[in-house]
C-alpha cells in the first residue's frame, strides 16, 4: 500500500535538508541586510565560480561518504598535484602535459589509498589523513614553500567568459561533473552498490557483489575529481600557491553531511549535497564581505558549521522517532 | 587437531609479540640507523634536544591516547594547545595574575572546550572527525581573537616560573622531562590503577558489554575528551615557555603530530587497544625522525612527508600483525 | 521424484564441539522437506554448508547425481540453492525493487533500468500471491513479516532448484504462517525442492512432507509426516537425554514476599501484558520459542531495553529501571545470550573482565579512584577457583578460553559484585558438556545461598534439570506457570502451544 504523501510527512522526511535551507535562507538575510549586493545575479555568479572547485571535490566525496566511509586526503592532493603541474610546466611550457599530468597524479595516488582501504582493509580515516599530511608535507617540500606561476593562456580561458557574458569553461566542468555524479549515482550498477556498500557490506558481500573493488573506485573516483578540481582552481589562481586546496577536505564533508548525506552511508543523493554546498558558498562568501578580521571569522564559521551539524543531528533523531511512531499507526 | 592448534599459538605468540614490542624494536632500529648514519645524532646534547622537541607533541599525545581508546579522533587538539597558550600568555602579560593560577585557567579553559567536544560527540552522536574539525575552527578563532588584542603577539618573559619551565633544572634533570615524564606516569596510573581507567579500556574495548555491565558509558566517553583537552593545554603552556612568546602559529599541525604518535604506537582506530608507553615511543620516533633530518638539513615540510608515509607503514605493519582493520 | 540433491556422510567440527557427523540427505523435487531439531542439533550448520557459508569436513554432495562442490554462496547460487536467511539480508536503504534484484540488476548498457526491474519485482510478487506491496517503497518501512516474503520473491528471482528457508516463522503469527505456506505450497508445484527448517512441530506436521529430524549433530529418523505422530518426532529429538547432572532435591520453599514483581508488562508485538512473582532461594526458569518473549522480559527488567507499560517491584518497591545501571545498582545482574557480542571484553584479561562493574568497590578511599589491585586479584583468583575456569593464568585475554570457561568468567563477574538477583539468558549456549555440569552446580549452589536467580533458556532438557519453577511463555504471554516438574515431552507441547496432552 503507498504510504500517505502529505506535505508534513514530506517535510518530516526530509527534514535535513529542510532545515539546512532554512539555516541557508536565515544567513542570506543577515547577509543581505550588510550588503544589498548578495543576492545580485553578479554575486550569486561569483559564488559559484568561486567555489568551483569545492563543488567538483563534493561530488566525489558524496560517493565516499554514501559508502560510509570519509576522504580526508582532497586538500593535500590539490596542493601536490598542483605544485607538481607548476613544475611540469616551468619545464615543458606544454599545458595540456601539464594538466594532464595533474590529474593523473591526482588518480593515481586515490588508486593507491583506495587499494590500501579496499583491500588491505585498512581504515580510511588513517589512510586518507596520513595522505593528507605526506602528500601537504612532499608538495611544500619540493616547491620550497613558495608558489610557482603558470602564466597559460590556456589555462586562464577556464574562466573567460564565451557565452552570455558568463558562463565559461569552469561552470561546464562544474555543471558536467554534478551530471555526472548524478549519473553515476542514480543510473548504474556502480551508484547502486556504493548505496548498498553503505548499508551493510557483508550483506552486499552475500549478494555476490565485488565490494573490494567498488570500494577502490570509489576512491580512485574522488582522487580522480580531486584532480580535475585542481585544474579549477589553477586556472582561478592563475599559480600554484601554497595555500591552494586549503581546508577543501573539511569544506566537502561539511557540505555532503550538512546537506543531510549521512555519514553512517547508506543514504544520500546529489540534491543533499548541493544543499549543503549552497549552505557552505553562502556561508564563505557571506562572511567574506562582513568586515570582519580574520580570527573573528574563524570563530564565527566554526560555531555555524557545529550548529549545522548539531541540527542535522537533532533532525535525525525527532525524525527516527516521528517516522517510527507513524509507521505503528 | 593438535599441529592446527599449535600452529595457531605459534601465530599468536608471534603476532602477539609484535603487537606488544614491536614499536619498540622499531625505536631501537631507527636509533641505530640514525646513529651510525650521522655523528652529530648519538650526543648527549642532541638526545636531549630530541626529547625537548619530543615533550610537547607527547603531552597531546597523552590526551589522544585517551581519545583513541574509546575509539575516537580529537583533530581539534591542535587548536586547543593555541589556546592554552594564549590564555596564559594575556592572563600575565596584562597583569591580571601570575604565572600558576594564569596557568590553571588556561588548563581549565582547555578542559571546558574538551567538555564541548565530548557533548557534540557523544550526546550529539556527530562523528568525532567531523565534530573536531568544526571545533578546530571555533577554537583557533577564540584563540586568535583574544591574541589579537595583544598585536598577534605575547610576549613570555615577564614570569620567573616560565623562564625556569624553559631552562630550569632539578637534580640536574631539565623541568620539562620532569613534566613529561610526570604526566605520563599519572596517565599510566590511571589507565591501569584506577576504576576510571579500566572502565575507559572496558567501553572501548566492548561499549555494548561495557553498558550492560551498568557503566556510564556516556560520561566516560565525554571524559576522555575533556583529558585530551587538559593535556593540549598543558602543552600549549610548555610551548608557550619553550618560544618565550605566543604567536599565531602555535599550536598548528600538532593534532597531526599527536595522531600519528598514538597509531605507530599500535593503537585501533575501533578503541580499546592504547598504550601510553607505546605512545610515548610513537612520540619518540615521530622526534628522531624530525631531529634527524634537521641534523641533515632537510626541510620541516619534509618532515610532515615521512610523518605521512610512516603512519601509512605503522598501519600496514599493525593490520599484518593483528589481522584487524586499524 | 526426481532426486535433486543427496549429503552422504557429511561431517563438520567447529573448535571444541563436533556439530555434524555422518549427515546423510536426500531432497526431492517437489517436496517440503524439514529439518527438526532442538537447539544446537546441527539445523542451521547443515544448512548453511548447502549455503555456501560453511565448508564440510568430510562426506559429499551430489546434485542430480553429479558430485558438486560448493566454495562459497556465489557458487552455491550459481549451483541452484537459494537460502532465506533467519537474520534476513535485505538492505533496509533499498526499495523492494532494487533489493529483489541485488547483484543481477537489469540493464540497459550502462544504465540500469529501473522501469523493467520494478515490473518484474511486482510481477514475481503477484505469480507468488503477494499483494499490497508496493515495490518502490524502502524496505524497512515493511514489517519483518512482509519483509519476509520480499527476501522469498528475491531468492525465487534466481531461479533456485533447492530452496532452504532456516526458521522462517520464528517471529510470525498464524495468519502470516499460513500465506507464507501458500506460497510455499505454489513453489512445490513448480518443482522446486524445499527444505524448512524449524523446531515447530504443529507448522511442521501441517505442512511438511517429509522431515529429517536432528539431534546432536546426528540424524536420528527420516520420516513423513503422514505417518508419523508429533509425539514420535519429539521422542526423535530427545533420543536417551543423557543427563550427568541432577538436582538434588528440589527445596519446597515457602514463598513470603517475591525479590521481583512483574506487573503487566506490554511492549507491542513483543511484550503482553506479564506479569509474575520471583522468590528468592531457588531457581525460576523461563522457557518458550524463540521469539516468545521470554528474553525481552528480562532485557526490560534489566533496562536494556524499555516496556511501553507496565511496573517492576524489586523488594516491594516500584522501581524504574531505564538504564542498566540503575538495574546493577539494585543488584540484578544479566548474563546475556551472547557473549561475544554483549558479555565479553575480548581484549581484556580475565581479572579485568570479573571485575569491571565491581572496580567502586575496590577503591581505596571514597573519593580516590585508586585501586587496590592486590585484593581485586585475590578476590578473582577466589571466584576462578571456586568455578574452575581453566586458563594459564588470571592476566591471560579472555578471548583465548574456551566457551565454557568465557562463561564461568562472566559468571563470576556477577559473582564479585554480590548480586542478589542473577538473571542467566541461555546460560550454557555454546559450552561444552563438562562445563555445563559445573555451571549447573554453581547455579544450585547459589540458590542454596539464598540469591534469586532466574533462568532462560530454550533447551527444555536444562530448564526441567535446573528449575524449581517453570514459566512458558509464548507469543509474548505467560501460558504455563508449573510449580511441579512435568515430564519433558509434556514441557514441549506446552512450549508449542499444544496445551495439555498426554
Amino acid at each position: 500500500m503507498k504510504q500517505k504523501r502529505s506535505v508534513p510527512l514530506f517535510m518530516i522526511s526530509n527534514l535535513n535538508v529542510v532545515s539546512t535551507i532554512s539555516l541557508t535562507i536565515a544567513l542570506v538575510c543577515v547577509f543581505v541586510s550588510r550588503n544589498n549586493q548578495f543576492l545580485s545575479l553578479g554575486n550569486i555568479f561569483n559564488l559559484i565560480q568561486q567555489n568551483a572547485a569545492l563543488i567538483v571535490v563534493a561530488v566525489g566525496m558524496t560517493f565516499v561518504v554514501i559508502s560510509g566511509n570519509m576522504d580526508l586526503s582532497s586538500g593535500s592532493l590539490i596542493v601536490l598535484t598542483a605544485c607538481i603541474t607548476g613544475i611540469i610546466y616551468s619545464e615543458t611550457g606544454n599545458i595540456w602535459i601539464s594538466l594532464f599530468a595533474c590529474v593523473l597524479a591526482s588518480t593515481f595516488i586515490g588508486m593507491i589509498n583506495g587499494l590500501l582501504i579496499a583491500y588491505l582493509r585498512i581504515n580510511a580515516v588513517i589512510v586518507t589523513l596520513s595522505c593528507m599530511i605526506w602528500a601537504r608535507g612532499l608538495a611544500l617540500g619540493i616547491t620550497g614553500a613558495s608558489s610557482i606561476s603558470i602564466p597559460s593562456k590556456l589555462l586562464s580561458a577556464i574562466y573567460r567568459p564565451f557565452a552570455f557574458g558568463f558562463i565559461n569553461i569552469s561552470v561546464c566542468i562544474v555543471l558536467f561533473v554534478l551530471v555526472l555524479g548524478w549519473f553515476l549515482l542514480t543510473q548504474t550498477k556502480f551508484g547502486r552498490y556504493t548505496k548498498a556498500i553503505g548499508e551493510s557490506e557483508k550483506a552486499t558481500d552475500l549478494a555476490g557483489i565485488n565490494t573490494k573493488m567498488i570500494k577502490w573506485i570509489i576512491f580512485t573516483l574522488a582522487a580522480f575529481l580531486t584532480g580535475i578540481a585542481s585544474v579549477v582552481d589553477l586556472a582561478r589562481l592563475g599559480s600554484a600557491v601554497t595555500t591552494i586546496g586549503a581546508n577543501m577536505e573539511m569544506n566537502a564533508i561539511v557540505a555532503v553531511v550538512i546537506g543531510g548525506n549521512r555519514l553512517s552511508g547508506g543514504e544520500g543523493s546529489f540534491s543533499k549535497t548541493i544543499t549543503g554546498l549552497m549552505f557552505m558558498c553562502v556561508l564563505s562568501n557571506g562572511l567574506s564581505t562582513l568586515a570582519v578580521t580574520d580570527d573573528k571569522l574563524y570563530l564565527i564559521k566554526g560555531i555555524i558549521i557545529l550548529g549545522a551539524l548539531a541540527v542535522q543531528m537533532v533532525c535525525n533523531i525527532y525524525r527516527i522517532n516521528y517516522l517510527k511512531r507513524f509507521n505503528e499507526n | 587437531m593438535k599441529a592446527i592448534t599449535l600452529k595457531i599459538v605459534r601465530k599468536e605468540t608471534v603476532s602477539g609479540f609484535f603487537a606488544k614490542f614491536g614499536i619498540i624494536v622499531v625505536a631501537l632500529v631507527i636509533f641505530v640507523t640514525f646513529s651510525l648514519l650521522t655523528n652529530n645524532f648519538l650526543t648527549i646534547d642532541n638526545v636531549f634536544n630530541i626529547f625537548k622537541q619530543v615533550a610537547i607533541v607527547a603531552i597531546i599525545a597523552i590526551g589522544m591516547t585517551f581519545v583513541f581508546l574509546i575509539g575516537g579522533m580529537d583533530l581539534s587538539a591542535g587548536s586547543n594547545v593555541l589556546l592554552g597558550a594564549v590564555v596564559t600568555g594575556a592572563l600575565i602579560t596584562s597583569g591580571v595574575m601570575d604565572a600558576f593560577p594564569a596557568m590553571i585557567v588556561a588548563i581549565v579553559l582547555c578542559a571546558i572546550t574538551g567538555l564541548i567536544n565530548g557533548f557534540f560527540i557523544e550526546v550529539l552522536h556527530i562523528n568525532s572527525v567531523i565534530a573536531t574539525l568544526g571545533s578546530q575552527l571555533a577554537i583557533r578563532g577564540l584563540a586568535l581573537v583574544i591574541i589579537s588584542n595583544y598585536n598577534q603577539w605575547i610576549w613570555m618573559n615577564k614570569d620567573p616560573l616560565l623562564k625556569h619551565i624553559n631552562v630550569g633544572k632539578v637534580l640536574g634533570i631539565p623541568v620539562i622531562f620532569i613534566i613529561v615524564i610526570a604526566l605520563y606516569l599519572l596517565a599510566y596510573i590511571i589507565l591501569t590503577k584506577t576504576s576510571y581507567g579500566k572502565q575507559v579500556y572496558a567501553v572501548g574495548g566492548n561499549e555494548k558489554a561495557a553498558k550492560l555491565c551498568g557503566l556510564n558509558t556516556v560520561r566516560i566517553k565525554v571524559f576522555c575528551y575533556c583529558i585530551c583537552g587538559i593535556t593540549a593545554g598543558i602543552a600549549g603552556i610548555i610551548a608557550a615557555c619553550r618560544l618565550g612568546m605566543v604567536n599565531t602559529n602555535v599550536g598548528t599541525g600538532m593534532e597531526f603530530d599527536a595522531v600519528t604518535a598514538v597509531v605507530l604506537g599500535g593503537a585501533s582506530l575501533k578503541g580499546g587497544e592504547a598504550n601510553v608507553f607505546k605512545t610515548f615511543t610513537g612520540a619518540i620516533i615521530v622526534g628522531m625522525i624530525a631531529n634527524f633530518m634537521t641534523l641533515y638539513g632537510v626541510g620541516p615540510n619534509y618532515k610532515s612527508a615521512v610523518t605521512g608515509a610512516f603512519i601509512l607503514l605503522a598501519s600496514i605493519i599493525n593490520r599484518m600483525t593483528q589481522n584487524e582493520t586499524v | 521424484m526426481e532426486l535433486v540433491l543427496e549429503m552422504k556422510m557429511i561431517s563438520k567440527r567447529f573448535p571444541g564441539v563436533q556439530a555434524l557427523t555422518d549427515v546423510n540427505l536426500k531432497l526431492y523435487a517437489g517436496e517440503i522437506h524439514s529439518i527438526i531439531g532442538q537447539n544446537g542439533a546441527g539445523k542451521s550448520t547443515l544448512m548453511k554448508i548447502l549455503s555456501g557459508n560453511y565448508r564440510h569436513d568430510e562426506g559429499t554432495i551430489f546434485m542430480h547425481g553429479q558430485e558438486v562442490v560448493i566454495n562459497n554462496t556465489a557458487e552455491a547460487a550459481k549451483l541452484g540453492i537459494g537460502i532465506v536467511y533467519q537474520e534476513l539480508s535485505l538492505l533496509n536503504n533499498l526499495t523492494v525493487a532494487e533489493n529483489i534484484f541485488l547483484g543481477r540488476e537489469v540493464v540497459n548498457g550502462i544504465r540500469i533500468n529501473n522501469k523493467k526491474m520494478r515490473e518484474l519485482a511486482h510481477q514475481y510478487l503477484l505469480e507468488l500471491g503477494i499483494e499490497n506491496i508496493d515495490v518502490d517503497q524502502k524496505v524497512e518501512v515493511f514489517p519483518l513479516a512482509k519483509k519476509q516474503l520480499i527476501e522469498i520473491a528475491k531468492v525465487i528471482s534466481a531461479k533456485p532448484q533447492i530452496m532452504i528457508l532456516d526458521e522462517p516463522t520464528a517471529a510470525l503469527t498464524n495468519e502470516d504462517t499460513e500465506r507464507l505456506f501458500n506460497i510455499l505450497r505454489k513453489l512445490k508445484e513448480q518443482g522446486i525442492a524445499l527444505v524448512f527448517i524449524s523446531h515447530r512441530l504443529g507448522e511442521i506436521k501441517k505442512y511438511c512432507d517429509c522431515g529429517s529430524i536432528m539431534m546432536n549433530g546426528r540424524v536420528t529418523a527420516n520420516v513423513r509426516m503422514q505417518d508419523v505422530t508429533e509425539i514420535e518426532i519429539i521422542e526423535h529429538m530427545l533420543g536417551d537425554s543423557f543427563n550427568s547432572f541432577h538436582r538434588a532435591e528440589k527445596h519446597s520453599i515457602k514463598h513470603i514476599e517475591p525479590v521481583v514483581k512483574l506487573s503487566d508488562l506490554y511492549i507491542k508485538d513483543q511484550l503482553n501484558h506479564v506479569s509474575c512473582e520471583i522468590y528468592p532461594g531457588e531457581i525460576t526458569g523461563f522457557t518458550g520459542l524463540l521469539g516468545a518473549g521470554q528474553d525481552v522480559l528480562w532485557r526490560v527488567v534489566y533496562g536494556a531495553m524499555q516496556a511501553q507499560s507496565g511496573d517492576i517491584f524489586i523488594n516491594g518497591k516500584r522501581v524504574k529501571i531505564d538504564h542498566p545501571t540503575k538495574a546493577v545498582k539494585l543488584g540484578i545482574g544479566l548474563l546475556t545470550e551472547n557473549r561475544k557480542e554483549e558479555g565479553l571484553f575480548e581484549q581484556l584479561s580475565v581479572v579485568d573482565n570479573i571485575s569491571i562493574p565491581s572496580l567502586n568497590e575496590f577503591k581505596m578511599a571514597k573519593l580516590l579512584p585508586y585501586l587496590n589491585i592486590k585484593k581485586i586479584l585475590r578476590e578473582s583468583k577466589e571466584l576462578t577457583d571456586s568455578l574452575f575456569v581453566k586458563m594459564r593464568n588470571i592476566h591471560t585475554k579472555v578471548k583465548f578460553l574456551s566457551g565454557g570457561n568465557q562463561q564461568k568468567v562472566i559468571v563470576s563477574r556477577w559473582l564479585m559484585h554480590n548480586m542478589d538477583i542473577l538473571v542467566f539468558l541461555e546460560p550454557t549456549r555454546g559450552v561444552d558438556v563438562g562445563a555445563k555440569t559445573e555451571i549447573y552446580k554453581i547455579l544450585e549452589n547459589l540458590a542454596k545461598s539464598g540469591k534469586t536467580i532466574v533462568i532462560v533458556s530454550t533447551d527444555t532438557t536444562e530448564i526441567l534439570e535446573l528449575s524449581d519453577r517453570i514459566f512458558v511463555m509464548k507469543d509474548g504471554k505467560i501460558t504455563h506457570e508449573l510449580n511441579e516438574r512435568p515430564d519433558e515431552e509434556t514441557l514441549l507441547c506446552m512450549i508449542q502451544g499444544k496445551g495439555d496432552v498426554a
